[in-house]
């Protein structure tokens, strides 16, 4: 492996900015589903940043990647399955 | 000086199946986290009383107890970066600081749960504000208690967890057990607190944030 201490060190500075930002913006005022979505869309990126520089995952083979990426649509349709139910439980 | 371990690697494409089987480990254990996170949030959706961000939970503390996790992750793989470059003082200077951040998380962790359980009139009011009545903030505080210490309790569970293992890879370290050719043990143990910090983002941003 390589020396990559600057690109952690900025990957680091990077997951700080956003948190800070995710902190300052739900004081906005924005609207609901608006806050949700941007709140989510820096989360999705803060967990890819950890993931792909500090997890390695950036370096590794195709074929390790995708065994990890396979159980991802399994746990959204695991969700899906959930809010199935839960949908049934509100007409009762 | 002790002898380095001998490199009895197997490999699976150019991962080690110990590093494999920690990422077997890491998917598992993500589905875990996901279906309390999941549970919650289909809780959540079907109970009318939830607070809003910031009312009950102190935010700027747990986006300063989310900053520590995001410097230890930071040192975590300066770990690896030493050995790498088989600096064993390095290796032993950024273990040691990546267990002291998780050991500061739990101390903020504990005092946090240590605040809402003793409770008192401030929180009380804090709590009376958003229609949940008492002075204190139990795992029995309904459903949004429940959710709330189900989820940061079993995470808090692997702070501790990778606070015991990276403590066992540092006396290790200690004993100059690694190298540059024999670092598999760090990395794996890198490997387990990064989704430690992973995981953690997504439980600020659900429980605290949203």
């Amino acid at each position: 492996m390589e020396d990559h201490k600057k690109t952690y060190l900025w990957n680091a500075i990077g997951l700080a900015i956003l948190t800070v930002i995710e902190v300052w913006v739900i004081g906005l005022g924005l609207p609901r589903m608006g806050l949700i979505a941007l709140l989510l869309s820096i989360t999705v990126t803060k967990i890819m940043l950890v993931a792909l520089v500090y997890m390695h995952l950036r370096y590794e083979t195709k074929t390790l990647r995708r065994l990890i990426a396979l159980p991802i649509p399994l746990a959204l349709y695991f969700l899906w399955g959930v809010m199935y139910d839960l949908a049934y439980s509100w007409t009762m | 000086m002790d002898q380095a371990i001998p490199m009895n690697k197997s490999f699976f494409g150019k991962a080690t199946t110990g590093k494999l089987g920690m990422w077997l480990f890491i998917v598992m254990d993500g589905l875990t986290f996901g279906a309390i996170i999941i549970g919650g949030l289909g809780l959540r959706i079907s109970t009318e009383t939830w607070p809003i961000a910031g009312s009950v939970l102190n935010v700027p503390l747990t986006a300063f107890n989310t900053f520590l996790l995001i410097c230890s992750s930071f040192t975590m793989v300066m770990a690896l970066n030493s050995i790498l470059k088989d600096d064993q003082n390095g290796l032993i200077k950024y273990l040691a600081f990546t267990i002291a951040g998780g050991v500061m998380f739990l101390g903020i962790q504990v005092w946090e749960y240590s605040h809402f359980i003793m409770g008192g009139e401030h929180l009380g009011n804090l709590l009376a504000a958003v229609g949940i009545p008492g002075d204190q903030f139990l795992p029995t505080t309904g459903i949004y208690g429940s959710v709330f210490y189900v989820t940061t309790m079993f995470h808090g569970l692997h702070v501790l967890s990778g606070v015991i293992y990276l403590s066992v890879i540092l006396s290790m370290a200690l004993k100059q057990k690694f190298s540059a050719d024999n670092y598999d043990r760090v990395e794996i143990a890198g490997l387990f607190w990064h989704f430690i910090d992973l995981v953690w983002i997504l439980v600020f941003t659900i429980i605290y944030l949203i």
